[in-house]
C-alpha cells in the first residue's frame, strides 16, 4: 500500500476518532445536563406532588371540620310524642351532604293543653358537597323561622303555607338555577293521630306498615323547589294519613331506596324487609335496614346520602318515667314492678333486666329518662341518659352479652333476603345516633311474625 | 374531559329547532360539566327557541340530572323559547311524573312526536 495512501487513512481515522471524541464528550455533557433537567423534574415533581398531597390533605382535614359542623347541626334529640316511637338515621355519602331531618314539638304557648302537635320533616338538597350543606342550613332554618315569625300558638298550621313560605324565601336568595330541593313537612298531630303533610321532588314513596295488612306505598311526589321554577304559590297540596296503633310510616330520602347493587334497586328489597320485620319496635327495625342495607352495598357508604326516619304507634302498654327530681325511690319500684308484671318469672332474662335496671337505678347522679313498652310479643324499655352524666360503655362492658342486630351477621336467603329469627335467648340492645339513648328487648313469643 | 363531553353530548339544530342528547347517565358526577357546555353550544345559536332533550340513552338521572334539565328548562324559559323530553326511560318518566314536572316541561314518548309537537 503506498504510504501516502496510509497516511490519508491514519489522518481520517485520527480525525475520525477526534470526531468521535467531540462527539462522545458533547453527548456526555448533553446526558449530564439531560441528567441534571431528570433530576430537576424530578425534584419539581416530587415538590408539586408532596404539594398537592399537602393541600388533599388540607381539604380532608377542612371537610372533616365541616362534617363535624354538619354532624352539630343535625338534632341531638328528636321530639317524641307520647304514645310515639321515633327512630332514625344519616349517613352522609361523602364529608358532608345535603340531606337534614328533624321533628320538633310545636309551641302553642297558653294553647298548648289543647294541641299536642310534632312538625317531622326531611329535605334533601342536590350534590353532597359544602354548597349542598349551606343551601340545607338555609332551608332549616327557613323552617325555624317561620315557627318563629310567622306562627302565633294556637293557629291551625298549614303545611301547604309552609311549603309556600319556604318556596318564597328560596326564591329571594336567587340560589343557582341547577339546585333543587326535596322537602317532606307533616304535622303529626297527638289528639287526633293523624299526619297531615305537603312534599315536593321526592320520587319514592313513603311507606306505612300496618300488623294486619300489608305495607302501603302512599306517593308523596310534587315539584321540587328551585329557582328554575320560580315560586309556586299552593301547588304542593296538603294530604293527611290516619296514624291508627300498630302503624309505622317510614320516610326516607332516596338515597336509601335508589341504591343499586348492580342489579337491583334497594327499595325493592326494603319492602320485602318491612314486611317481615314489621313487629320490630323502630329502634330495632332501624338497625335490621342498616345491617341489611350495608350488606346489600357490601359495606360501602351509599352513593348519596342516606337518611330515613321511621315513627310507630305501637299497640300496647307503654309507661314514661323520669328519675330526674323527686320520689326517686318510689317510681323505682314501679319500674320493677312493670317489669315483674309485664314478664314471667321463668323467663331466661328476667333477673339480668333487673340487675341492669337496679345497676342504673343505684348511680343517683344519673338523670335517667324510662320509656318502658309492653306487648304480648315483647318487652321494650328505652333509657334515656338526660344529663349525660355517664355514657353506656360500663353498662355494655358489664353486660357483654347484649345483642345488637348491626354487629349480628345476617343470614340470607336463596332470595337474598335477610333473615333474623328473633327469640327469648337473647337480650336485643340498640341505641340512637347520638348515643344517649339506648333500648334493650326482650322477646316472649318465638314465633314472632 | 371536553372528548368524554363530545360523546356524551351531542346538538342536533334545525331552524329554530335544537335536540340536545346526552348518552349515558347525569348525576352529580357529570351535572355541571353537562349544564355548562349545553348551555355553551346554545348560546351561540339564538335562533333556536325549541329545545328537546332526548333521553333515549340516558339510563339514570338524579336529583342532579334533574337540576340540569330544570335549569335548561329556566335557559329556554329567558329565551321565550320552550323546553321539552323526548324518549325517557320508565324510571325517568316515572321521576317526571311522580314529581309532576310533566305539569311544565312536556315528555313526549318519541323523538318524532316530540319533534312534530314542538
Amino acid at each position: 500500500m503506498n504510504l501516502s495512501l496510509l497516511l490519508l487513512l491514519l489522518i481520517i481515522l485520527t480525525a475520525l476518532v477526534f470526531w468521535l471524541g467531540v462527539k462522545l464528550f458533547v453527548y456526555k455533557s448533553r446526558f449530564k445536563e439531560l441528567n441534571l433537567e431528570r433530576e430537576k423534574s424530578s425534584q419539581s415533581l416530587s415538590e408539586h406532588q408532596n404539594r398537592i398531597e399537602e393541600l388533599e390533605a388540607d381539604i380532608k382535614k377542612k371537610l372533616k371540620k365541616a362534617r363535624n359542623v354538619h354532624q352539630r347541626m343535625l338534632p341531638d334529640k328528636l321530639a317524641e310524642p307520647d304514645g310515639y316511637f321515633i327512630s332514625d338515621y344519616y349517613q352522609p355519602a361523602e364529608y358532608i351532604g345535603g340531606d337534614y331531618y328533624n321533628v320538633f314539638k310545636i309551641d302553642h304557648g297558653a294553647m298548648d293543653p289543647f294541641f299536642d302537635q310534632y312538625l317531622v320533616y326531611f329535605f334533601d338538597v342536590s350534590g353532597h358537597g359544602i354548597d349542598s350543606t349551606l343551601l340545607s342550613i338555609f332551608v332549616n332554618d327557613s323552617i325555624e323561622n317561620y315557627f318563629k315569625l310567622r306562627h302565633n300558638p294556637g293557629e291551625k298550621i298549614s303545611t301547604r303555607e309552609l311549603m309556600n313560605y319556604i318556596d318564597q324565601r328560596y326564591q329571594k336568595e336567587d340560589f343557582p338555577d341547577d339546585y333543587l330541593v326535596c322537602l317532606f313537612i307533616a304535622v303529626l298531630d297527638r289528639k287526633k293521630n293523624t299526619l297531615s303533610y305537603s312534599s315536593g321532588g321526592f320520587q319514592y314513596p313513603i311507606y306505612k306498615l300496618d300488623q294486619e295488612e300489608s305495607l302501603e306505598e302512599i306517593n308523596i311526589g310534587g315539584l321540587p323547589i328551585s329557582t328554575a321554577l320560580g315560586a309556586l304559590k299552593d301547588q304542593r297540596e296538603e294530604h293527611s294519613v290516619d296514624f291508627d296503633k300498630n302503624n309505622t310510616l317510614m320516610l326516607s330520602t332516596d338515597g336509601l331506596l335508589e341504591q343499586s347493587n348492580g342489579s337491583e334497586l334497594y327499595f325493592e328489597k326494603l319492602q320485602k324487609l318491612l314486611k317481615k320485620y314489621k313487629f320490630l319496635p323502630v329502634p330495632f327495625l332501624k338497625d335490621l335496614i342498616c345491617s341489611d342495607f350495608y350488606n346489600f352495598t357490601n359495606n360501602s357508604p351509599g352513593e348519596d346520602d342516606i337518611t330515613f326516619l321511621l315513627v310507630q304507634r305501637p299497640e300496647g302498654e307503654i309507661l314514661n318515667f323520669n328519675l330526674a327530681g323527686e320520689e326517686r325511690a318510689a317510681k323505682e319500684s314501679k319500674i320493677l314492678e312493670f317489669i315483674n308484671q309485664n314478664l314471667w318469672s321463668e323467663h331466661k332474662f328476667l333477673e339480668t333486666l333487673k340487675n341492669i335496671i337496679d345497676e342504673l337505678l343505684e348511680n343517683t347522679k344519673l338523670e335517667l329518662k324510662i320509656k318502658a313498652f309492653n306487648n304480648q310479643q315483647l318487652l321494650m324499655l328505652s333509657l334515656e341518659n338526660i344529663n349525660n352524666y355517664e355514657s353506656w360503655d360500663s353498662l355494655l362492658n358489664n353486660y357483654p352479652d347484649l345483642t345488637s342486630i348491626t354487629e349480628k351477621d345476617l343470614n340470607m336467603t336463596e332470595n337474598d333476603r335477610a333473615e333474623i329469627s328473633f327469640n327469648r335467648e337473647e337480650i336485643y340492645f340498640s341505641h340512637n345516633s347520638s348515643n344517649n339513648r339506648i333500648y334493650l328487648m326482650l322477646i316472649k313469643d318465638n314465633n314472632l311474625s | 374531559m371536553f372528548d368524554l363531553l363530545e360523546e356524551s353530548l351531542k346538538l342536533l339544530i334545525e331552524n329554530n329547532k335544537a335536540v340536545l342528547k346526552f348518552d349515558g347517565e347525569v348525576i352529580f358526577d357529570n351535572s355541571n360539566q353537562l349544564k355548562e357546555e349545553s348551555k355553551m353550544r346554545l348560546g351561540g345559536k339564538k335562533e333556536v327557541d325549541k329545545l328537546i332533550i332526548d333521553l333515549s340513552r340516558v339510563p339514570y338521572l338524579d336529583s342532579s340530572g334533574v337540576g340540569v334539565v330544570l335549569s335548561l328548562f329556566k335557559f329556554m324559559r329567558n329565551r321565550n323559547g320552550s323546553l321539552s323530553i323526548a324518549e325517557p326511560n320508565e324510571k325517568i318518566k316515572r321521576v317526571f311524573d311522580v314529581t309532576k314536572m310533566t305539569e311544565i316541561i312536556p315528555v313526549y314518548a318519541t323523538l318524532e312526536e316530540a319533534m312534530q309537537e314542538a
